[in-house]
């Protein structure tokens, strides 16, 4: 295992929003090791951003993050191959009246591809469904039975090739990396001695405001979860 | 976003979909599954009664069932038909009128559905794009043109079905900043299956960040 942590898109996008990119740096220097993303994931970060006019200066707020190498790119065949398998075992694991169903898109499996090829130590992940291909695969399935009211048949030799690859990937979110970042102090930026006396135990709404920052901006967390690291960190 | 017949590094177990190659890995782009091309007609149909008669609720479900049928199949004809019906209830709800045109086109739209023709069906749909993006321009140069709201709204609803964001952006031609940002507003969070506890996700993020380490 190496000391890196793979990105995809989501988090990184949520990030942004919510004027938390600068975290990546101070939580890089805390781990002491890299931070990887792939081609694809800087495709949809900067290229495909900065061809319109809506997301351009989001775009224009990563790059630097890319450039200065707090983020950097990792690419190369072994992964090009590992993604092209994973994606294919994945789209052909659930089946609809004899139809598999694609559920994952190659690009963005690049990133599963590079933490498994790296043998990183987590995959930085806030999308729902490649994150439940990662941890149990088996609840794309129920959740698709309930959405669409219809019985999802489980290819389980493709199912299992899959976990295969998977092996033992562990998921971090965004909400993970905002709450350590706050029990490394880093939000304290936010909490000077003039606010304290306006907003009342203000660290802990910091905390709070940068939480639902990242969910209400696309990280698949519930609000009981929230609710329990609030807890935690009381 | 058809499967294609592809050299495997191990062969795939393709279970019972074997038996029916035709509608699975083998499946050109022109065919469409029987199921996608009837529910194309029906859904078009019903549009148009509910163009008509200015039934905007009506309009929306009509897109809904098909944005169903869109995250089995994932076809371009039945993404597009959800986008547009939904871009036309909301052109309507903004208090313009549809142009006669519209219906004309839609009404080709399902004959050439009818028959196969793809290529035709496809003409149709865009000569309807075209005209909604006609409408829009005159609402508001800075309004969010109704095409790429629809597009957000209908690939949200995928999302729900369970296809990656990845995919449903690619699926749509969206970016994921987009759909992100909206998806993070709608309750598809809270429906997603507990797979690890929270204490333990933070205890291992810890864990990650740990100096002694």
């Amino acid at each position: 295992m190496i000391k890196a942590l793979v990105f995809d898109t989501g988090p990184i996008i949520s990030l942004t929003i919510n004027n938390l990119l600068w975290v990546l740096e101070s939580l890089k220097n805390e781990y002491k090791g890299e931070f990887y993303i792939t081609p694809a994931v800087y495709d949809e970060l900067i290229i495909k951003p900065l061809n319109t006019r809506k997301y351009k200066l989001e775009a224009l707020q990563v790059l630097p993050y890319i450039t200065k190498g707090t983020l950097k790119i990792y690419n190369n065949l072994p992964m090009i191959s590992i993604a092209k398998e994973v994606a294919d075992y994945a789209n052909h694991s659930f089946e609809i009246d004899g139809n598999f169903i694609e559920i994952v898109h190659k690009g963005e499996i690049e990133a599963v591809a590079t933490a498994i090829s790296l043998q990183a130590e987590a995959i930085v992940i806030d999308e729902r469904t490649t994150r439940h291909l990662i941890e149990c695969p088996e609840k794309i399935a129920s959740h698709m039975e309930r959405t669409m009211h219809q019985k999802v048949l489980i290819n389980q030799q493709n199912l299992k090739k899959v976990k295969e690859l998977m092996g033992t990937l562990r998921v971090i979110r965004s909400v993970e990396l905002v709450t350590i970042a706050y029990e490394k102090g880093f939000l304290n930026r936010f909490t000077d001695n003039a606010g304290s006396k306006i907003v009342p135990n203000i660290k802990h709404a910091v905390l709070e405001g940068a939480l639902w920052g990242v969910k209400l901006n696309g990280c698949s967390v519930k609000e009981q979860e929230i609710i329990d690291i609030l807890k935690m960190e009381k | 976003m058809n499967i294609k017949n592809k050299k495997w590094k191990q062969p795939l177990n393709t279970g019972a979909a074997e038996k029916n190659l035709s509608a699975s890995s083998l499946q050109s782009p022109s065919d469409l599954h029987h199921s996608v091309k009837d529910d194309i007609i029906a859904v078009l149909r019903n549009a148009i009664k509910s163009l008509l008669k200015g039934d905007l609720v009506a309009l929306r479900e009509e897109s809904d069932h098909i944005i169903h049928c869109s995250a089995i199949f994932q076809r371009q004809e039945s993404i597009q038909t959800a986008v547009v019906i939904y871009a036309l209830a909301k052109i309507l709800e903004r208090g313009k009128t549809i142009d006669a045109k519209v219906i004309d086109a839609i009404e080709k739209a399902i004959s050439f559905m009818m028959v196969d023709n793809l290529r035709g069906f496809n003409t149709e749909i865009k000569a309807i794009y075209d005209m909604i993006g006609a409408v829009d321009d005159q609402l508001s140069m800075y309004m969010q043109h109704v095409v790429t709201e629809a597009q957000i709204k209908k690939g949200s609803r995928i999302y729900e079905h369970g296809i990656s964001l990845g995919q449903t952006a690619e699926i749509f031609g969206l970016s994921q900043w987009e759909l992100m940002k909206y998806i993070g507003k709608t309750r598809v969070s809270e429906e997603a299956v507990d797979t690890v506890l929270i204490r333990d996700r933070i205890i291992f993020a810890r864990t990650l960040f740990t100096a002694s380490r």
